[in-house]
């Protein structure tokens, strides 16, 4: 386990293991941000045994993607025909901060976001989910916390949350306990559930504080905290088996708006009625309709290209209204192309317009509109921007503070985000220390020392990227000079696949990145990893391989994606025992 | 002379008993069964800071943090010149070579092995997590010093009772606290309970306060506690069912979840066995803080920072716990000392390539101070045989040795002397020794005399030398 040997020894790392190491300052990343694992895996289903991180071994691949003689999730996929249908494991899994704070919305009327009280969660991939984090007490005492206060507050809104008045009788107690319960387990309670439930309502001795009490003690059932899928057994299974109507409902729920069914989708499981892919697609657009649904997309968009909220650091502390505005951006911005735009990857990258607020018009050097309300589309220079990748949400959240760190910072969050090509690490004995700005040079020229010798092997891969995004001061303004000399946003992608080749400046890599079908296909892979709150494992090939083909077939549309995500066999299976490919 | 409730017999019961009301109470000594007064415990406190000791990438060498003088007669290196007026209840052990190896860059494997002298795994189970300049970690190979404490019982430490006995000595066995601690990876994490189980603190003061004080109210009705008491019991039994048949329909491989929910589910049902405390003279509630948000504010930083420290003396004096930590930032600390003047954050200073060393000492000498006030907080409470302080054992260390990543010499430094167990007012030059014979003297100096070993860098190492 202390050894490296468990990653894919890729080209780079031979080469970097030559001599890019030692003694010498050596500009490199400084600190990536150590909120997030960023690109990377957590491996999250357990994946290849061969690997350490499952993102290596699957998603857009580097090469060739389009073709299917290269493409080793076809290729996967290919061997697994005929065979028995496979499902990567899934794990038991608590929910994520948001997830609990839309789910009490939903369920209780609770607004805000209480779940900040929570210790935060973990990451799978770029993705928050509690998949594989630890339980610990402190995290049980915040559960129990938070469930009493929630409780509490609900008291003063019992009649409105309750189907009947609770002082009416035993009666009411068991139909608020039966229905009320079924919302919070996301399924039917069983008999001595209900009793329980009785029971400790009974201990409440008044209307108010028996109504309490259940609800207290629902908040922190693990049928309220974890999503548990098993199957109709109710026992693992080694082999992949249907989810039960009601998981079905919850996975879809969870997945196009970050909460709890909603009673349509309660009562076709109550019917066994999600079945038929008919039923799922005129769910997944009704679901898309529904504002709950922007939630859950800018969710996605953020945590992809990794500009969470709680992320966005010093300027979110110094300027609390600025990163709003930034993280506000990002979001009208997704929603308005997934959902009310024409739903295209590649409009994603290359849209002229967008939706700043705030400072955000100082920054992108726009006056706004005398009856400019918040939400409104604004058209963009768009020789200067266009895209997600040019908003200041992005280009503030990989700024490192110094050019140095954030040309490689910037780049590896290309590679690994949206081409699905994990950078492996630096030779252990790389001391890296960024090299300072010195009066008259520009980044490319301090970085030219990355471009020789063994560094190359992998810098070449991230470096030429990054430097594409030196017309971006650490705000988010344009700029054409740095340090007094004319900027070269001239970049290049080495090794890529279908994007190898050379482009100048942001807008144009938009271009190149919307053309591509392997950032669609790392895209289609990073849908899945949200989706499922797991990473891709070798049993999933098939399901990839049909997203990947799902969406080129669609013309890249996300939202055609998500239906066939919803469609697959991983989205609608559950694998809950690991084989030996899943151990770590 | 002091006294307070604590174990069984509450202060108010013994009151009671007494005849007469708390209001008028004359000092009343903690009896136990057989009626000699009971000694005050132990209590051990860890203190983390980030980084290390300025050196800058000059040439111009490193601030040491090495005290000047022999070991009775010397004076505290300038950073730590805060503490001088506590310097003989003081040990600065000079030099150590961190026991801390691993996955990931120094700031990683600093964070993960200063308290546990155990190895930062490579990424695996699940655990991925950026452990510096791209390098990638999995958790932490041991449980950390306080937590190994926390586990054991027995007379000369901290607890008597085991960590599953239905009743407990303390509300809490152990607390984790911290500031801007940051998301939970390798480097944002100090306290471990076991193999790839990190601690998290809880960062928010004000929820730390209610959690720990916000029941601190003198005489609630006794049908009302009873009363509350049924309530959640039957919470509790309900959830514990709960877990148990979800336990029935999950892979064994969740069985580690599942399990580690019962136990918190197990130390809330101690807790309410176990006897809260009441307010009096020598136990009394801090101001309530302010909340910390949703996000962290680096402007808040400093009042977090006090809020936090400040809450130490009032738990152990409450005998709330005998066993804490305080994290203050983490690895890769993203604060920016403004209020020093910066306009850059603590690490960033300390890769450029100008020199920064005197911005650094400020840092430096700002968490002394932050200490210092802690300290003289924990000693002007007189315990009988001695102050707060000369019954705790607090540590103070950091990630890394010096800002250019180091591990050697530790910046460390201990005060109070754990009830006389390490002779303190000392300045010991240990130089290169490693820092697990430090962590087996500290569980040495809380009760744990045959413990010569911890983690797996440095095994068996014994405690340090002259120490004691």
């Amino acid at each position: 386990m202390l050894v490296h040997g468990s990653r894919p020894l890729l080209g780079c790392i031979l080469a970097t293991a030559l001599g890019c190491t030692g003694t010498v300052t050596v500009p490199a990343p400084v600190q990536r941000d150590t909120g997030s694992s960023g690109g990377t895996t957590s491996n999250a289903a357990g994946t290849s045994g061969s690997s350490g991180a499952g993102a290596k071994s699957s998603g857009g691949s580097t090469s060739g993607s389009s073709g299917t003689t290269n493409d080793p999730t076809a290729e996967a996929c290919a061997k697994q025909t005929g065979a028995a249908l496979k499902v990567g494991r899934s794990r038991l899994s608590r929910l994520t901060r948001t997830q609990l704070d839309h789910t009490l919305r939903d369920l209780l009327g609770v607004a805000g976001s209480p779940s900040s009280a929570l210790t935060p969660d973990e990451t799978v991939g770029p993705f928050a989910s509690n998949a594989l984090a630890v339980v610990t007490d402190l995290i049980v005492e915040q559960h129990q916390e938070l469930a009493a206060k929630v409780a509490l507050d609900a008291q003063s809104r019992r009649a409105k949350i309750t189907p009947c008045d609770l002082a009416s009788g035993d009666a009411c107690v068991k139909t608020f306990i039966t229905t009320f319960g079924a919302k919070a387990y996301r399924r039917p309670l069983l008999d001595d559930e209900i009793a329980a439930y009785t029971a400790l309502y009974g201990v409440g001795g008044t209307p108010d504080d028996g109504f309490r009490l259940v609800l207290e003690a629902m908040l922190q059932s693990p049928f309220f905290l974890y999503h548990a899928d098993v199957g109709p057994t109710g026992t693992p299974s080694a082999m992949p088996v249907s989810l039960t109507s009601y998981e079905l409902a919850s996975r879809l729920s969870y997945f196009i708006w970050d909460s709890m069914p909603d009673q349509a989708l309660f009562d076709l499981a109550a019917k066994d009625g999600l079945d038929d892919d008919a039923t799922l697609r005129d769910q997944v657009t009704r679901m898309l309709a529904d504002p709950r649904a922007k939630d859950a997309v800018p969710l996605f968009h953020l945590q992809w290209l990794d500009i969470s909220a709680a992320q966005l650091g010093s300027l979110a502390s110094a300027q609390p209204a600025l990163a709003e505005a930034m993280l506000a951006e990002a979001s009208d911005f997704s929603n308005h192309v997934i959902l009310a735009g024409d739903g295209r990857l590649s409009t994603l990258f290359t849209a002229p317009y967008s939706y700043p607020r705030g400072a955000l018009f100082d920054i992108y050097g726009l006056s706004k509109p005398a009856s400019f309300t918040d939400g409104t589309q604004v058209m963009l220079d768009g020789t200067e921007r266009a895209g997600l990748l040019t908003q200041a949400g992005f280009l503030v959240k990989h700024y490192r503070g110094d050019q140095e760190g954030s040309v490689v910072h910037r780049g590896i969050t290309i590679r690994e985000n949206l081409l699905c090509t994990p950078i492996d690490p630096p030779p252990a004995n790389v001391m890296a220390t960024p090299l300072p700005p010195v009066a008259g040079t520009t980044a490319r020229d301090r970085f030219a020392a990355h471009e020789t010798g063994s560094c190359a092997g992998c810098h070449t891969q991230m470096d030429p990227i990054g430097l594409a995004f030196e017309n971006y001061d650490g705000l988010g303004r344009y700029r054409t000079t740095d340090g007094g000399v004319t900027i070269d946003a001239s970049g290049e992608i080495v090794d890529g696949g279908d994007l190898t080749g050379s482009f100048t400046g942001v807008v144009e890599l938009g271009q190149k990145l919307a053309q591509s079908r392997t950032v669609a296909d790392c895209a289609a892979t990073q849908w899945f990893r949200f989706a499922l709150g797991r990473i891709e494992a070798p049993d999933d090939a098939c399901t990839l391989k049909a997203l990947h083909d799902g969406f080129a077939a669609s013309g890249y549309d996300v939202r055609a994606l998500i239906t066939t995500l919803v469609l697959s066999d991983a989205f609608r299976h559950v694998r809950a025992i690991g084989t030996q490919e899943d151990m770590p | 002379m002091p006294h307070f409730p604590r174990r069984a017999l509450s202060r108010r019961a013994l009151l009671k008993t007494l005849g007469v009301s708390a209001s008028l109470a004359p000092f009343v000594p903690l009896l136990n069964a057989s009626g000699q007064e009971l000694k005050r415990p132990k209590r051990l406190l860890l203190v983390f800071t980030p980084d290390g000791s300025a050196d800058s990438d000059t040439s111009a060498g490193p601030i040491d943090w090495k005290p000047q003088g022999t070991e009775t007669d010397f004076t505290l290196h300038p950073i730590q010149d805060p503490l001088t007026p506590l310097k003989s209840k003081l040990i600065v052990p000079w030099g150590l070579r961190m026991s801390a190896k691993g996955a990931g860059e120094q700031h990683a494997y600093g964070s993960a092995g200063m308290w546990t002298g155990a190895l930062l795994k490579d990424p695996g189970n699940g655990a991925d997590f950026d452990g510096g300049n791209g390098h990638r970690t999995g958790w932490d190979s041991g449980p950390s010093v306080d937590q190994i404490l926390a586990a054991n019982a027995g007379p000369g430490l901290p607890y008597a009772v085991t960590p599953d006995a239905a009743v407990q000595e303390t509300a809490y066995r152990t607390l984790e606290l911290g500031v801007q601690c940051g998301n939970p990876t390798s480097v944002t994490r100090t306290i471990y309970k076991a193999d790839d189980t990190p601690l998290h603190p809880e960062t928010d003061p004000q929820a730390a306060f209610d959690r720990l004080f916000g029941n601190f109210m003198p005489d609630t009705q006794a049908a009302d506690a009873a009363q509350k008491k049924k309530e959640q019991q039957s919470i509790l039994d309900l959830v514990t069912a709960d877990l148990n048949r979800l336990k029935t329909r999950v892979s064994s491989e969740e069985y580690p979840k599942l399990e580690a929910h019962l136990t918190g589910i197990r130390a809330l049902e101690q807790r309410l066995e176990t006897m809260t405390p009441v307010a009096n003279a020598d136990c009394t509630a801090p101001d309530r803080p302010a909340s910390s948000g949703k996000y962290a504010n680096n402007a808040n930083f400093p009042a977090e920072v006090g809020a936090m420290l400040g809450m130490i003396p009032h738990i152990f004096a409450c005998d709330l716990t005998r066993i804490a930590s305080v994290q203050l930032s983490c690895g890769f600390s993203n604060v920016t000392h403004t209020w020093l003047g910066h306009t850059d954050a603590h690490h960033t200073m300390s890769h450029q390539d100008v020199d920064n060393r005197d911005k650094l000492v400020a840092i430096d000498h700002w968490y002394a101070q932050q200490l210092a006030t802690m300290l003289q907080a924990l000693d002007a409470i007189d315990e009988g045989e001695g102050t707060l302080l000369d019954n705790t054992l607090v540590v103070w260390g950091r990630e890394l040795g010096t800002t250019s990543h180091a591990m050697q010499p530790w910046p460390t430094l201990l005060a109070g002397g754990a009830q006389g167990a390490l002779r303190t007012g000392r300045f010991l030059d240990v130089s290169k020794q490693p820092s697990a014979q430090l962590l087996v003297s500290i569980l040495q100096a809380m009760g744990m005399q045959s413990t010569t070993s911890i983690g797996n860098i440095d095994m068996d190492s014994g405690p340090l030398g002259g120490l004691a």
